[in-house]
């Protein structure tokens, strides 16, 4: 039977993360790319993965090579965590999805240096975790909300490439933001 | 770089002398016949020449043209004497005159001592007196190849010496003077060494147009020549070709090589340039004006293409036709170039100052002095693009940087493939506008005097103005001034930085490249990584989960950040002011409007009740601009005018959700212009409107918005009986859900033609409408048959057991409310929770009579705790129904 058959992600720094199809389905591209390579007559459609499908007792092989093992860990055990939790499928309820407050699991989770935390953004957004990539977004604005211009560059390292008088254009056409 | 691109003039200037070589010996031998005294005339010849560059020293004068008055057109006795006088008499010593070959000779004081001996008649063999003047330059011309590839040096380094006279005021130009004597030697070199007759140029597209009286007379009408000496003028038009285009013809075209001045005879001719958005037109010439002169000074390349209007007659001088003009008008051709290059350096100028001003425009070169700019600016190269012209190619060589001015180009990161077509395959990795840079990368990781290979492609997407900075020029501003040489680091490590470490990787194998790169110290900076790593649609998402407040103060960080929260469609969809409700005035208002533009599609003013008509108007129509406006929520505006209101309706014509409820200024002609103008209306909220009365209701029955599906009147206690009886004639099919709370007035008859105009109501709310008797539910479950949710509250004289009867009809009733029914007991609360199948809620708090048991056995009462208001029954089937005891 094919769903016995192991899943393995091979990340961009070539270590093997064996996992199991409930908790790799949580990536929409890797559920999809499973959907192509596991059917029940075990028909392979698929040819952009390098995915021997020969022998049943392989292993698929998944390959991601924009995700790093450090961070890969990081989303397995996300994966992990919510592998019996069916998220919502609400694109079109953007109010509510903004206004609902992260999961405090989740604010834990993601509580890691800036690096990992955009790292781990850019591969759910690869790997086409919403929830996740939500989560992490959210976790990002929160550091901006409430910052004043200076706080937030000084948190981002950003460098200010305005000109003296550019940002005080700017500053004058958005005075009502300033006073607090 | 400078000194390949006076390697290229030299090349290209001996081979356009070769070309002349052909046309002077032919036109020489023809001038043989008809000139039998030639021998005796040797000396003298020489004299002329000689006293030619002695007069050049001089400053020059007309005077001189004297000796060439005989002149006519073509092939005349000047034409051949034009020619280098050992030729004619001596075939063997051919292109000799050493001083021509030594340009030093002419500048030299020296030379002209020589001159003054030639000048004598004593050497009455003309060829040997040249060869022991010049013994050493014209036998090793000869002889040896050595000597040619001196003379070519000399040749290369006169324009340097030119340049670095002048380049203090004037672009990279050769003095006209000199660049005419440089024509004028190689024309006279290969004058000999080539004796095949010359093809006329430039024959595909000619028609000869004009006789040659007639061309005299037009070239004689222009200003340029109104005091040309006699002769002048018959010369210069021998030596012109005359060329016809047809109208659309291109007369020149970009990047053609060449260096001909042209004159226009007649008609006019545009200056374009190609680009995605069509044919871009940078002026125009007509008649008498003179072109070419650019290319003609730098030797470079046509810039710009030239398509015919009219027909156009062009005459055009090439430089080896200039040569032989020379020849016999040094002072006055000398006189005209002048002016041209005046006119010409004018316009460079111009450049440079663009140059100068774009460059203390870029916040890179913040900290650079303006005169240390001006210097950098006249070293840099302007060049335009055509859209999809490569501007760098992967794998080229060297480390310019180039600084976009104006256009659009975009960035390659091609894969390691030597196929040129790879590019085309690999997608843009990011898009360039004015102001930024490219070629910086290579420029940093690399060493000066490095020629590292490009790693990326950039090419142009729509047409482009460039300015190239050379990376020597470059080199020794970044050394005094270590704070741009930061601030270029840093752009460059965030706009690529797996660009920037493949190429600090391949540095590493350069052997002089670490002293470089080698961090500075004091000037280490911590990079952004928001700003490296996350790409913009990742960043937008980030900042769609902030507030208003917050991404207004975004603006601010950085021009990034900035071009984010201002141009991204993604942001600024929900315009949220309830958090701003208390402090949102006036200013503020439309401070936000300009900034959302007409991006917003929900806007929530709810409870701003400082807004007044002066902002609202203005930004509203600055919002909605685009009629995205789809959901608009004014609730609490008491300061909006009834005029206010209806300029927004005008406005606003795709809006689905209006909510007016508590805003003093609805009036009955407002609701009229809602109806009217916004036939999408879904939802409408007009609870508290006072104002409206029964003319709104009669308006509502005669417009039947087909989509109306929610409409609420709470408390609209002005309409009477008879403005709800008005729909009797209505039909709403859409209508879903109504609010008629506290709508006192209404009235069975009114229930009734409301019931029936709404057939598929799922929601209606008859709060305190106690006017309502015991027959109104039967009209309900009569008309309405699909509610779920019913409010009955404080209708006392229509609820009691009896009556409840008919609600069983309604088979999805799921949510009831009865609160304060006074006539309802525990009877009538257990018919319904026996017999609703779909029941979940039904409030039935401050009934007083609810306890009262009528000797039915009492439902199970399945959960409910101690301090809650509610208890859980078990219902008909087998459902939970929540029961609201006391509320």
């Amino acid at each position: 039977m094919a769903k016995e058959r192991q899943i393995v992600i091979i990340t961009s720094d070539g270590d093997k993360f064996p996992v199991e199809r409930k908790v790799a389905e949580k990536s929409i591209l890797i559920k999809n790319m499973l959907k192509n390579l596991l059917p029940p007559e075990d028909e392979q459609e698929d040819d952009d993965s390098d995915v021997d499908v020969d022998e049943d007792d392989e292993p698929i092989e998944i390959p991601t090579q924009n995700v790093r093992s450090a961070v890969m860990k990081n989303i397995l055990e996300w994966c992990e965590h919510y592998k019996d939790y069916e998220f919502p499928d609400d694109e079109q309820d953007d109010d509510s999805k903004k206004s609902a407050p992260i999961d405090p699991w989740d604010s834990n989770f993601l509580n890691v240096d800036q690096e990992m935390l955009y790292e781990i953004i850019l591969a759910a957004n690869y790997l086409n975790i919403k929830p996740l990539l939500n989560a992490g977004c959210k976790v990002v604005a929160e550091m901006i909300r409430g910052k004043s211009p200076e706080e937030i560059r000084k948190t981002f390292n950003i460098v200010n490439d305005f000109t003296p008088e550019e940002e005080a254009a700017i500053r004058r056409e958005n005075e009502w933001a300033e006073d607090r | 770089m400078l000194k390949d691109k006076t390697k290229g003039m030299a090349v290209a200037a001996s081979m356009e002398s070769a070309k002349v070589g052909r046309i002077i010996s032919k036109r020489s031998n023809v001038g043989k016949p008809g000139h039998g005294k030639r021998k005796m005339h040797k000396a003298a010849r020489k004299m002329t020449n000689e006293d030619k560059l002695a007069y050049l020293e001089a400053g020059g004068g007309v005077g001189h043209m004297k000796h060439l008055r005989s002149t006519r057109l073509g092939t005349s006795v000047s034409l051949a004497r034009s020619i280098n006088p050992g030729n004619s008499g001596n075939p063997k010593n051919s292109g000799n005159p050493g001083n021509s070959v030594n340009p030093g000779n002419s500048v030299n004081p020296g030379s002209s001592a020589s001159s003054a001996n030639q000048r004598s008649p004593v050497s009455s063999a003309g060829s040997t007196s040249s060869s022991t003047f010049s013994s050493t330059t014209s036998f090793t011309h000869l002889k040896s190849p050595n000597a040619r590839t001196e003379a070519r040096k000399t040749n290369k380094e006169q324009p340097l010496a030119a340049i670095d006279k002048q380049k203090d005021c004037i672009p990279q130009v050769a003095d006209p003077k000199q660049e005419l004597e440089k024509m004028y030697r190689s024309v006279k070199n290969t004058a000999d060494s080539d004796k095949t007759p010359k093809t006329p140029p430039k024959s595909e597209n000619m028609q000869p147009s004009m006789s040659q009286t007639e061309l005299l007379a037009q070239m004689g009408n222009m200003a340029a020549f109104q005091n040309a000496p006699a002769g002048f003028l018959e010369t210069l038009c021998g030596n012109l070709h005359v060329a016809r285009y047809r109208p659309e013809q291109y007369v020149l075209r970009k990047r053609c090589k060449d260096t001909s001045l042209h004159w226009i005879l007649q008609g006019s001719a545009r200056l374009t340039m190609l680009s995605g958005a069509g044919e871009e037109v940078h002026g125009e010439i007509c008649e008498g004006d003179l072109f070419g002169e650019p290319s003609f000074f730098i030797r470079g390349d046509w810039e710009i293409d030239v398509v015919a209007r009219t027909a156009v007659d062009v005459a055009g001088l090439t430089a080896s036709g200039l040569a032989r003009m020379y020849e016999k008008f040094p002072g006055w051709l000398t006189k005209i170039l002048e002016a041209v290059q005046r006119k010409w350096v004018v316009n460079g100028c111009r450049h440079i100052e663009a140059a100068h001003r774009f460059l203390c425009s870029l916040p890179l070169f913040r900290s650079v002095p303006q005169g240390v700019l001006r210097k950098l600016a006249r070293k840099a190269i302007f060049r335009a693009y055509h859209p999809r012209e490569y501007i760098i190619r992967r794998r080229d060589l060297g480390r310019d940087i180039f600084f976009i001015v104006t256009g659009i180009t975009e960035a390659f990161y091609g894969r390691e493939t030597k196929s040129r077509h790879a590019d085309m395959l690999a997608r843009p990795i990011s898009r360039l506008g004015p102001g930024q840079h490219v070629g910086e990368i290579e420029y940093l990781c690399f060493p000066p005097g490095a020629r590292p290979r490009r790693l990326e492609s950039i090419r142009t997407v729509t047409a482009s103005e460039v300015l190239r900075v050379r990376a020597a020029d470059l080199d020794m501003i970044l050394a005094s001034f270590p704070k741009a040489y930061e601030d270029l680091k840093y752009f460059a490590f965030e706009r690529n930085m797996s660009m920037w470490n493949t190429a600090k990787a391949a540095a590493c194998g350069h052997p002089d490249s670490m002293p470089h790169i080698a961090p500075r110290r004091g000037a280490q900076r911590k990079f952004s990584l928001i700003n490296c790593k996350v790409p913009d649609n990742i960043i937008l998402r980030i900042l769609a989960d902030l507030g208003l407040r917050d991404l207004v103060k975004c603006c601010r960080v950085s021009r990034r950040w900035n071009k984010l929260v201002k141009g991204s469609e993604k942001l600024f969809r929900a315009l949220d002011f309830r958090p701003l409700a208390r402090q949102l005035d006036d200013r503020t208002l439309v401070s936000i409007a300009c900034l959302a533009g007409a991006r917003p599609r929900i806007i929530d003013l709810s409870g701003c009740y400082h807004i007044t008509d002066r902002s609202f108007y203005p930004a509203m129509r600055a919002m909605a601009a685009c009629g995205n406006l789809a959901q608009i929520s004014l609730c609490d505006n008491w300061n909006l005018s009834p005029r206010a209101l209806i300029d927004l309706c005008t406005m606003c014509g795709a809006v689905r959700r209006l909510d007016l409820s508590n805003c003093a200024g609805v009036t009955n002609t407002v609701v009229l212009e809602i109806i009217s103008n916004c036939p999408l209306l879904e939802e409408l909220d007009l609870s508290y409107c006072k104002r409206i009365t029964d003319k709104t209701m009669a308006q509502f029955a005669r417009w039947k918005n087909p989509h109306l599906t929610k409409l609420r009147l709470a408390r609209c206690t002005a309409i009477s009986n008879t403005g709800f009886c008005y729909w009797c004639s209505a039909n709403f099919p859409n209508m879903r859900e109504l609010v008629l709370r506290d709508c006192v007035s209404i009235s069975d008859s009114a229930l009734s033609a409301i019931a029936a105009a709404c057939r598929n109501l799922t929601a209606l709310d008859l709060t305190f409408c106690c006017r309502l008797s015991n027959n109104a539910l039967a009209i309900l479950s009569y008309f309405c048959k699909g509610l779920r949710n019913l409010n009955l509250s404080f209708c006392g004289s229509a609820v009691s057991d009896r009556s409840l009867v008919h609600l069983l009809s309604m088979r999805r009733m799921s949510n009831l409310t009865l609160t304060g029914c006074a006539q309802v007991t525990r009877e009538g609360v257990y018919l319904l929770v026996t017999n609703c199948g779909a029941l979940r809620m039904l409030g039935v708090g401050q009934c007083p009579l609810i306890d009262t048991y009528r000797g039915v056995a009492q439902p199970a009462l399945i959960g409910g705790r101690g301090r809650e208001r509610c208890a859980y029954l078990k219902g008909a089937a087998n459902q939970r129904i929540r029961v609201t005891v006391r509320s």
